[in-house]
């Protein structure tokens, strides 16, 4: 990346820095990416990849494979990992904890209530039709914590509270129905770890413009967060309007995780660990953060799911367990080497 | 091997003279009700000293054996489905006005002790030897016998078990053979059928049944093959290989029944290898719906003959050689290749 010579701020080395990352996590993507279009429990070579994606056959089982199931999966992967990077990051910075997570406000716990009411009640047991319900209880959850953390006035310390005693609620009310039905369990114990070996390419569709619409307001939020992360009464002074920051992040976040939780189940730790690689690729600036994010998540969870697919972790390992193994052991190398901010 | 595992008879009923004679009980009439009862098993031996009055079924499928017998068991264990007391629709008439009490889940050996059995039955309960160990203590426990494991008893095993523990051998034999003896009847009218491979899979996870499976040997007892299909996740499973949606060759049988007891029909229309298949081309899939998996489930004798009447037909349209015949079971899942 070229620095302007007529530019009026002098060239700052971080920026020119911080666009080589960006780019090379790109092309990190893609190769990942490509990588988890050819590899999978049928063998396929390059050049079926390529033909699968250019001159389909509807008849060759090898192209099948490629077109109607790695590709939906990996653009799940994609789209659920950016969601995820982002709604972490936003809710990281929102409440000003390092440790918060999606799932913190009642999001998963919310959807994963819905899930299993509908096995439950309705005796609904494709996954795929679990779309809306989870949709659904993750709003209503969301919704709930939001009101009971105080409504717009609310301070991230009552909203985190508010969100971890919800959740609490809402997992022993869950683990309270599931006891009542091992049939139940069973269907539930493979979507709560989340993955995307199911994804269905007319949900991928249905579930975009709520993805673009989180994406949208995310974009809004980030100026509005980076003044909030200077301290409330800072912020205020800017001139910036810090109840509806905080709103405008909030519903971005639930829009973004909660059409994840839809989609995928809820996929543990990488909205966790997400926003700490792109802050630490990124610097403090919070558009910068969200964009590292949005590449960063996608880079782990489509890493995930291809490592989930390697005999060497039975074959076919949810991304949702991969995610933690995988997410795991870096969180914890960059916490001893310090490269973990605080916010 | 596979021949000695489904008609044990002789073997077996000659085990059990050979243990009624070691007892010096009862050494002319094997089939005689004869208390104490003795039964050897994977765990040991167990001893019924008298006819059982309160028997708690651990079984997921064995209160339908005890009330094939005319025993109404004083607890049963449900497996699934939403029927009263947990028993289908093939057993409700043998249960009659009976009030079983219900378990559910874990083994709750507590709750046992406070019912004061005096059997507990626990073939396909997939009881513990410590668990076993316990239970003993409480009542005569009958676990799996030693040479099939929790969930791989033949129903003949299961059936003459049951028999010998309640006094009820002779009417235990009775109906093996009269039940064999239809499934004799059915491989006679279908010469076709002997040497076909045919598999059972479930949906929602694809995954085939074993030979060894209870669903693998009913197949096996109509004529059919039963295709070894390697587990590439977990080799040590005997029963069932959960089968990569990315290669299903392993299953394009001559007769491809797919076992959905809990309404999977969507994720079978879309599951994107099965157009590929030649069973799906040919039109000799088969759509195995709540009530036939359930039957075919618990293959006892209650439920085999409601599966018998529901599958063969099924099975002479989908290998009567014509992939124009529609199979009626697929038909009404809304489960025909849309183009063929």
């Amino acid at each position: 990346m070229s620095v302007s010579a007529i530019g009026v701020s002098p060239p700052r080395p971080a920026a020119s820095l911080r666009g080589l990352r960006l780019t090379g996590s790109l092309l990190g993507l893609a190769i990942l990416s490509a990588a988890a279009l050819r590899f999978g429990f049928r063998p396929a070579g390059w050049d079926t990849v390529w033909a699968a994606l250019t001159a389909y056959d509807p008849d060759d089982a090898g192209h099948i494979v490629i077109r109607s199931m790695r590709l939906p999966r990996l653009a799940g992967a994609v789209l659920a990992g950016a969601a995820l990077g982002i709604s972490g990051a936003l809710i990281q910075g929102m409440t000003r904890n390092p440790l918060a997570d999606p799932g913190l406000l009642g999001i998963n716990g919310g959807a994963a209530l819905g899930v299993v009411i509908c096995i439950l009640g309705f005796g609904i047991t494709d996954p795929a039709a679990f779309v809306w319900v989870a949709l659904g209880g993750a709003l209503a959850a969301s919704v709930a914590v939001f009101l009971l953390g105080g409504g717009s006035g609310a301070s991230p310390l009552r909203l985190v509270l508010a969100g971890a005693a919800l959740s609490a609620l809402i997992l022993a009310l869950t683990r309270a129905l599931l006891l009542v039905s091992s049939q139940t369990l069973d269907i539930y114990r493979f979507w709560v770890l989340g993955g995307f070996d199911g994804i269905v390419p007319a949900t991928l569709v249905a579930l975009l413009p709520f993805l673009a619409l989180g994406a949208g307001l995310a974009a809004v939020a980030a100026a509005g967060l980076n003044a909030l992360l200077l301290g409330e009464d800072t912020a205020r002074g800017l001139g910036v309007r810090t109840g509806l920051a905080r709103a405008t992040a909030g519903s971005a976040i639930v829009l973004l995780c909660g059409t994840t939780v839809a989609m995928a189940g809820p996929i543990a730790f990488a909205g966790l660990i997400v926003p700490h690689l792109a802050r630490w690729a990124a610097g403090p600036d919070m558009r910068w953060t969200l964009a590292f994010s949005a590449v960063f998540g996608p880079l782990l969870l489509v890493a995930a799911d291809l490592a989930g697919r390697l005999p060497l972790f039975g074959g076919n390992m949810q991304a949702g367990v991969m995610t933690a193994l995988i997410g795991g052991p870096v969180l914890i190398w960059m916490v001893r080497r310090n490269g973990v901010r605080s916010l | 091997m596979k021949l000695a595992l489904f008609f044990p008879n002789a073997r077996a009923r000659l085990g059990a003279c050979m243990l009624l004679a070691a007892a010096a009980l009862a050494p002319a009439a094997c089939a005689a009700d004869a208390f104490p009862a003795v039964i050897e098993h994977r765990f040991g031996t167990t001893i019924v000293p008298a006819k059982p009055q309160r028997i708690v079924s651990l079984s997921y499928i064995g209160h339908d054996f005890l009330m094939a017998l005319g025993e109404k068991p004083h607890a049963l264990r449900k497996w699934f489905g939403d029927h009263p007391y947990g028993v289908w629709p093939w057993a409700q008439a043998a249960l009659g006005d009976a009030r079983p009490i219900v378990l559910q889940g874990q083994i709750d050996i507590e709750r046992i002790a406070a019912m004061k059995p005096d059997l507990i039955t626990g073939q396909w309960s997939g009881m513990s030897e410590r668990e076993y160990a316990l239970l003993s203590r409480i009542a005569p426990t009958i676990p799996p016998m030693a040479a099939h494991g929790s969930y791989g008893s033949p129903w003949q095993v299961m059936l003459r078990t049951l028999g010998t523990a309640t006094g009820n051998a002779a009417k235990a034999e009775q109906i093996i053979t009269r039940i064999e003896g239809r499934f004799a009847t059915i491989r006679a009218a279908h010469p076709e059928w002997q040497g076909a491979s045919a598999v059972m899979v479930s949906v929602p996870r694809t995954g085939a049944y074993s030979a060894s499976d209870i669903r693998g040997q009913f197949l096996a007892a109509l004529g059919f093959t039963v295709p070894e299909v390697e587990n590439p996740f977990a080799p040590a499973n005997a029963y069932y290989a959960l089968l990569p949606d990315e290669d299903l060759s392993p299953i394009d049988t001559d007769a491809l029944i797919w076992i959905d007891a809990r309404g999977s029909a969507p994720r079978l229309k879309r599951l994107p290898l099965r157009p590929t298949l030649r069973a799906y081309r040919e039109g000799r899939e088969i759509y195995a719906g709540r009530l036939l998996s359930s039957a075919l489930s618990h293959s006892s004798p209650l439920s085999l003959d409601a599966a018998l009447d529901q599958l063969v037909p099924q099975l002479e349209a989908a290998l009567d050689g014509d992939p124009g015949t529609p199979v009626s079971s697929m038909a009404e899942a809304g489960l025909l290749p849309e183009v063929r």
